[in-house]
């Protein structure tokens, strides 16, 4: 009963997480095709826990999980500031979206290489890092995600009169004299933060932070605001995600659970599907 | 008042040499032709004097999240900018009608209601300079006298900058014009 506590926390609080962190992203860049996805955040992630699963490997290396968490968390901070400070400039949102595209498309590949030639040598490879699930969620990996959403939370609360006016758009923003840079290079680096960590601790929820806050935007927005989009929709988005994960965990198929990443891949990209086909982009 | 901008690079030209001196009790214009810079030297001026100057862009007011009026007018109010004033934005709120279309959403208003809101918002920013960037594009007549009256108060107090092609509906106004103009690649100005 504990473990499957934990492990109801835990989808809660990445459910919640992904919606938040989409909300932002999309409030930012003033664009609904804009997430964690599609501006290659998530490959990133994948391609640098790659890259040290790699080192270790070659190296002989055992690294402890807290100094990998560390390490991890100590070098996506350094690429939110990177991130934030591009975005301060003037940047192309298109640019970054297609790059994005690129970068998934090259990890994918890449992941599936590398698994071919370490399966081959016999190595250990994280075969679940792109579809990820909550099997083995222990207070471990539950820790660090309720306190990234303590601060998300934390966050709203101290920048909500810049993210309120800035969601009214960048030019009455500017007329208003608030300056943002503050409150989006903090949600930017949480972010960054955040998404290294879900992938690291549970693997990849692709799109889910991109159709999530699409989804609490259309059914609390009009209601509630922005509170309706990012508080309520957060946390509604959390209850449905734990749910899925929950219907993983009681029907498993032929005796496996099937990861609630890969449901949320299927569901997300076509969601992304459906969301473009809405938007009159063809 | 006196601004002096003394760039090495100044895109599209390769430098600005520019010294404006700014009167109250006058509009002070800056005209120049298509793609000289006008638009460019306003930002750049909002970018290093930022708590001094209010610039009212000409880019229309863009809408991810597509807000009634009202919601704007009270989400503006609550950001509590620095020299605000709420009599400002209820008096140009009643003077622009934007009371008859406040349950509107932003992509529902016609160029000159959108213009007429910009507008109220940025005028109710009453910071030492003002800068308003083609303010009477998509304005019908009735709405530039009013914006023509309510800057002949503004600028009394205020260092106003109008960056305009057509100011024959300033004409009422006491002005001082400047000319922007490129000599050398280097973009310059001078008052006529």
């Amino acid at each position: 009963m504990f473990e499957e506590s934990v492990r109801l926390a835990a989808s809660f609080c990445a459910g919640t997480l992904m919606s938040l962190m989409g909300s932002f992203i999309q409030l930012r860049s003033q664009n609904i095709l804009a997430s964690t996805s599609t501006v290659g955040l998530d490959s990133l992630s994948v391609l640098w826990i790659l890259i040290f699963h790699s080192l270790t490997v070659i190296l002989g290396m055992t690294v402890p999980f807290y100094g990998q968490l560390a390490l991890g968390i100590f070098i996506f901070v350094i690429f939110g500031i990177y991130i934030a400070k591009l975005t301060e400039k003037k940047f192309n949102l298109q640019k970054l979206l297609l790059l994005g595209l690129a970068l998934n498309l090259f990890v994918g590949a890449l992941y599936s290489l590398w698994q071919f030639l370490f399966l081959a040598f016999n190595f250990d490879f994280p075969t679940e890092l792109l579809f990820g699930h909550f099997r083995f969620v222990s207070l471990d990996e539950l820790f660090p995600v309720v306190v990234l959403l303590i601060l998300f939370f934390a966050g709203l609360k101290r920048y909500w009169r810049e993210l309120e006016i800035f969601s009214t758009g960048p030019e009455i923003t500017r007329l208003a004299g608030i300056n943002h840079q503050k409150m989006s290079r903090f949600f930017l680096v949480l972010s960054s933060v955040t998404i290294f960590l879900l992938v690291f601790l549970f693997g990849g929820f692709a799109f889910l932070g991109l159709v999530l806050p699409i989804l609490s935007r259309g059914l609390w927005f009009r209601r509630f605001g922005l509170k309706g989009e990012f508080v309520l929709g957060g946390a509604i988005n959390g209850v449905m995600f734990m749910l899925t994960d929950l219907i993983c965990y009681s029907l498993p198929i032929a005796g496996a659970e099937i990861p609630v990443g890969l449901l949320s891949g299927v569901v997300g990209s076509l969601g992304l599907i459906l969301i473009l086909r809405k938007t009159h982009v063809w | 008042m006196n601004i002096i901008i003394t760039e090495e690079k100044f895109l599209p030209h390769r430098g600005c040499h520019i010294s404006l001196v700014l009167d109250k009790n006058k509009v002070n214009l800056i005209k120049g032709v298509n793609g000289i810079g006008k638009s460019t030297l306003a930002s750049y001026v909002k970018e290093h004097f930022f708590d001094d100057v209010t610039l009212i862009e000409q880019s229309p007011l863009c809408h991810f999240y597509n807000r009634q009026l009202i919601d704007i007018k009270n989400i503006f109010i609550n950001a509590r900018p620095v020299h605000f004033s709420l009599e400002s934005l209820n008096f140009l709120w009643n003077v622009f009608e934007l009371e008859k279309i406040s349950q509107h959403t932003v992509h529902q208003l016609s160029g000159g209601e959108n213009q007429s809101l910009k507008l109220t918002l940025g005028l109710s920013v009453k910071n030492k300079v003002i800068i308003i960037d083609e303010p009477s594009q998509y304005l019908d007549d009735g709405r530039k006298e009013k914006l023509s009256i309510f800057l002949n108060k503004l600028i009394k107090d205020h260092y106003v900058v109008v960056i305009e092609h057509e100011s024959s509906w300033l004409s009422a106004l006491p002005q001082k014009s400047a000319e922007l103009y490129i000599e050398n690649d280097i973009l310059k100005a001078k008052y006529v």
